[in-house]
């Protein structure tokens, strides 16, 4: 079974805000997906971030995943307001959070799919649900052991990253990296 | 949709751009030959200002619409409780439902009014079947923390907010919701009063889903048969015939005396004289002069003054609905949900919560 990667926006964010996009694909290997909220949430933060158009306008993570039987919308609904806060009248809010975990818990094409976010609540809710989680430092780590990058140079990238108000778990310094 | 379409009062290729929808994805879905997707009915849900759920069921809550119409203080009370009933409602499916105790079958009678005691005599019914199941507690009204006594014994959610001053509180029962917002107050007993009138309501199973209470000791208001059973039942709760006819001896009672017992039961002098002229254990005279006692000079009288000034304190401080609160923590705890429906309740940042929570180590040191 193909196990997808559904980074959410702000992953998605965090490599943009370094124009270091190319690096996320390739860790990707052409299995990153998105649900129609996280892609929407990408092109509106792409207004502030260009970089991002190229993947909003691009095919690297397939069309957005449509959510549309009456029943997974409810779902999606109650998801997205008990689990993860968000209030009835801002029904975007948290949206991108409860899709992906909706569609990697329910559908069976796609059981077994990563969530990669950098929120804590979301990364806990997720694992104690069983949904295997990655953040922002091991998609680096991973370009890391595939030779994409060097340790230091992904150390260095991931402190611009912080640096430029991303808010990410940083590794303590290159060689946390090379794991 | 269509309808919402047409109240918008934009074409629909306008209304497509504004909820950035393809026009004819949008007349493929209106005919029916496409399904409208999450983020279409989220889109078009925050355009039309309408819930995903409402777009998808139709069904319109009676709490959502009496918010919608309903202006002024009155309005945000109600939006507050329909917010409370829904997270309620939402956080039951993950296994947390309101633990709502009503009151035993045998007493239908009392509520139904078949004993033919009337709507003032079943709110003196019901009051008597509350305090035996307080008392089962080892508890009683007369408490300080009588939201968290009620919660504890009746099941339904208390919760104080800044929603005066033209409003007292409301009582909301919407599925398996029960919730009672009271209005922060500088006056303890009133707020005292009104939560023991909320709790009247529900417990006799009024038939709306929401009592909006402007103002509680309104004479308008009381004529209302609902109303007036609460208010029976309020009183019948916190001022007990029997207390009051232990306090009064064969002479009367003394005003020293008076004040000691309106300050010891937490209620307004001008509601307890009338109580005690409703059992004659006072004139007309002498409620007349009783009841012209503020609670300010009750205290004062009983050498209570520090005692008065921290209810008052208290009444006018907020207070989130104690067992939403603490079953949104457990679904936190048990992995059900994330942090930050416990974290609105308490109208915190989630991530300082977090963070507060998560450094309460030990690590204070010795002092």
């Amino acid at each position: 079974m193909t196990e997808f990667l559904f980074p959410d926006n702000t992953v998605l964010c965090n490599f943009a805000e370094v124009d270091s996009l190319d690096l996320l694909t390739s860790v990707l290997r052409g299995r990153g997906r998105w649900t129609e909220a996280v892609a929407y949430e990408a092109r509106r933060s792409a207004r502030v971030l260009p970089p991002l158009t190229s993947l909003v306008t691009g095919q690297e993570f397939g069309e957005p995943i449509e959510i549309s039987a009456d029943a997974d919308v409810l779902r999606v609904e109650r998801l997205r307001r008990a689990v993860f806060g968000g209030a009835e009248d801002e029904p975007l809010r948290h949206l991108g959070e409860a899709q992906t975990c909706h569609v990697i818990e329910t559908w069976p094409e796609l059981a077994g799919s990563w969530w990669i976010s950098d929120d804590r609540e979301a990364l806990r809710y997720a694992r104690f649900r069983g949904i295997t989680t990655r953040e922002t430092i091991d998609l680096v780590a991973m370009a890391v052991a595939d030779g994409e990058i060097g340790p230091k140079d992904g150390h260095a990238l991931m402190q611009r990253m912080a640096s430029a108000g991303r808010h990410l778990r940083l590794p303590a310094s290159a060689a946390d990296l090379a794991r | 949709m269509l309808g919402l379409i047409e109240s918008s009062g934009l074409t629909r290729r306008a209304f497509a751009e504004q909820v950035s929808l393809d026009e004819s994805k949008l007349s493929k879905s209106l005919s029916g030959a496409r399904r409208f997707s999450s983020l279409d009915l989220a889109r078009i849900a925050e355009k039309g200002q309408v819930t995903v759920d409402w777009l998808i069921t139709g069904d319109d809550p009676p709490l959502a619409m009496a918010a919608r119409n309903t202006g002024g203080h009155g309005g945000a009370a109600i939006s507050l409780a329909r917010r409370l009933s829904l997270l309620r409602a939402d956080i039951s499916r993950l296994g947390y439902p309101q633990p709502w105790r009503p009151l035993a079958d045998a007493h239908e009678p009392a509520r139904s009014g078949q004993d033919g005691s009337g709507f003032a005599g079943q709110g003196r019914a019901l009051a008597a079947v509350a305090s035996a199941r307080l008392a089962e507690a080892t508890r009683s009204a007369s408490t300080e923390d009588l939201p968290a006594v009620i919660e504890a014994a009746f099941g339904v959610d208390v919760t104080v907010a800044a929603i005066g001053p033209d409003f007292d509180g409301l009582a909301a029962s919407s599925g398996g919701a029960k919730i009672i917002v009271l209005a922060t107050s500088a006056v303890p007993s009133r707020q005292r009063f009104t939560l023991a009138h909320e709790l009247g309501h529900l417990l006799a199973g009024d038939d709306q889903e929401v009592h909006l209470d402007r103002d509680i000791y309104s004479p308008a208001q009381s004529r209302d048969p609902s109303e007036a059973r609460a208010n029976s039942f309020a009183a019948a709760l916190l001022m007990p015939e029997a207390r009051l006819r232990a306090a009064v001896g064969p002479d009367g009672i003394s005003e020293q005396d008076f004040a000691a017992l309106a300050t010891d039961l937490m209620v307004s002098p001008s509601a307890l004289a009338y109580r005690l002229r409703e059992f004659r254990l006072v004139d007309s005279g002498t409620c007349d002069k009783l009841r012209k006692i503020s609670a300010a000079r009750a205290a004062a009288m009983t050498s209570q003054g520090e005692e008065f000034a921290r209810r008052v304190a208290a009444a006018t401080a907020l207070r989130p609905p104690g067992l939403l609160l603490r079953d949104a923590y457990a679904a936190y705890q048990a992995g059900a949900a994330t942090l930050r429906p416990y974290a609105s309740l308490l109208g915190a940042d989630v991530d300082e919560l977090r963070t507060a929570l998560e450094s309460d180590d030990g690590s204070a040191g010795e002092l």
